[in-house]
This record gives C-alpha cells, sequence and structure tokens, in this order.
C-alpha cells in the first residue's frame, strides 16, 4: 500500500469510528435457523472492545447469533429518517455477555423515551429484566466505513 | 405488562414499504456468514426495486435476502418491517415480511391522571 493509500484508508477508519461512537441506531444481520439471512434494527453502544447490543435471550436475534455467532452489523448516525450513508459496516463473532457484564454507560437521551414504556436505557436495571435480556458483544475487528457513491468521486 | 399485538396490517406494510427510500439489505457472503449494505428503494406498488446506495454492490439474481425500513422518531414510535425474499435483477420477490409498530402500544395511564 503506498504512503497516500494508506493515508486514505487510514482517514476511512477514522471517520469509521466518529460514526460509531456517536451512533446507537444499528442494523444487525444474523444467519436464520432455516439458512437465510434476516437483518434486525437494533441499539448499539460502541465501547473500546466492541460494540454492545442488548435483547431478549428469546428473540430471534439472540437465538440466531447463539447458534451462528458470525454476524454483521451496520451502523448509521442518529435521526428518525430511512437509514443513508454513510455507514459503518462491523462483522464479526458475536458473544454473549455474562448476565452480570457491565453495561455501557448511558448515551440515550431521555426525551427519546415516554413514560412508562419499558424501553431499555443503559445503566437502568431494566436492561437484565431478571436475565431475561442479555448482552452480546461484537468485536471491532472488521469495520469497514460505507460512503454514498458520490462521496467517494 | 401484558403484551400488544405491534404487528403492521399487510396494508400498512404496503404502505410503510413504498413510502420509504432507503433500507439496509442482509445476505449470506460465500461462506454462509450474514452481512449487509446499505440500499437505496423505490415503491414500484407491488414490490420494490433496490439500488446499492455505497460501492458495495446488490449481490447476484437469486440471492435470499433480508431488506430491513425503520422510522424512529422515538422509541415508542419506532416502526420498522422486514421484507424476506429474492433478488430478480433489482426487484425483491417478497416471500413474507415482519413487522412492528410500537406506536400500536396505547400510552400507559399515569396515576395523576385518575
Amino acid at each position: 500500500m503506498t504512503g497516500a493509500a494508506s493515508r486514505t484508508a487510514r482517514e476511512a477508519q477514522d471517520r469509521a469510528h466518529a460514526i460509531l461512537q456517536a451512533g446507537t441506531r444499528g442494523f444487525l444481520a444474523t444467519r436464520t435457523a432455516a439458512g437465510g439471512a434476516v437483518v434486525h434494527p437494533i441499539s448499539v453502544f460502541h465501547r473500546a472492545d466492541g460494540l454492545w447490543m442488548n435483547t431478549y435471550l428469546k428473540s430471534a436475534k439472540a437465538r440466531n447469533m447463539i447458534r451462528h455467532p458470525a454476524v454483521a452489523v451496520v451502523v448509521v448516525e442518529c435521526g428518525a429518517g430511512a437509514p443513508r450513508p454513510p455507514g459503518v459496516l462491523v462483522r464479526g463473532r458475536a458473544e454473549l455477555l455474562p448476565e452480570d457484564a457491565d453495561p455501557p454507560p448511558a448515551t440515550v437521551e431521555p426525551a427519546y423515551l415516554l413514560p412508562g414504556v419499558t424501553a431499555p436505557v443503559p445503566g437502568d436495571p431494566i436492561w437484565s429484566l431478571n436475565g431475561r435480556r442479555r448482552w452480546f458483544r461484537v468485536p471491532l475487528t472488521d469495520v469497514t466505513l460505507l460512503e454514498a457513491t458520490d462521496a467517494q468521486a | 405488562m401484558p403484551r400488544h399485538d405491534v404487528r403492521m396490517t399487510p396494508a400498512e406494510v404496503d404502505a410503510f414499504v413504498q413510502d420509504e427510500e432507503a433500507g439496509v439489505l442482509a445476505h449470506l457472503d460465500e461462506h454462509g456468514d450474514p452481512t449487509a449494505i446499505l440500499v437505496g428503494s423505490r415503491g414500484l406498488g407491488t414490490g420494490v426495486a433496490l439500488t446499492a446506495a455505497t460501492a458495495r454492490p446488490l449481490p447476484p439474481d437469486g440471492t435470499q435476502v433480508c431488506v430491513a425500513y425503520e422510522r424512529e422518531p422515538s422509541y415508542s414510535g419506532v416502526r420498522a418491517a422486514l421484507v424476506l425474499g429474492r433478488l430478480a435483477g433489482d426487484h425483491v420477490v417478497v416471500d413474507r415480511t415482519i413487522s412492528f409498530d410500537f406506536g400500536k402500544i396505547p400510552a400507559p395511564v399515569r396515576e395523576d391522571d385518575n
């Protein structure tokens, strides 16, 4: 790789990690028991050791990750509209974390939630729901910046 | 807490997907592992046509895919539809859909409302 190409690759990685640090809006692609692909929206939380995701152990997402840990996660910048570039693709093996895993610090704005809704807020005991919800972590070893086609010219 | 049916009706799914201009497409790679790309989407009345939104191209014809469409003005207002099917050119031949609309969960009654 030339020096210029190396710089470009490093800049792309820097932009990708900036999106990961700012974004909590994820889409988790897993392999189903029937051998197909499925993708679910999911909140994701960036930490130095990977992307953290919380879901019910009985959910299709969790069952798929336990059966076939190789996953792909697309993370986009937060926003109410449709998911658009730039985004980041993270691929790796999802690890089911112990029940007492320390959740990431809160990054969800309280205004995002309505009173009485049992939405999972990091740091809140309802993240666990007596062990019915668990954390999964995907390492950040395979990270690709997804830029709009016209942004790459 | 009672469980509420948050699924959209088929008509609601159709209307939602037809209106969306972008989504996330997942498929299996040559090793059988999932991967995903960002796509543009255009409603066709009876289906959707897709375009790659980044340099990563659409997978080949015949590939089993799932496209997720989502709007999230707030956690309580998240609406999403997953369209599962096979690619035929830039079209998805739909097998089935999965959907949810958290707006269908009734607002809680606060004690001071009584």
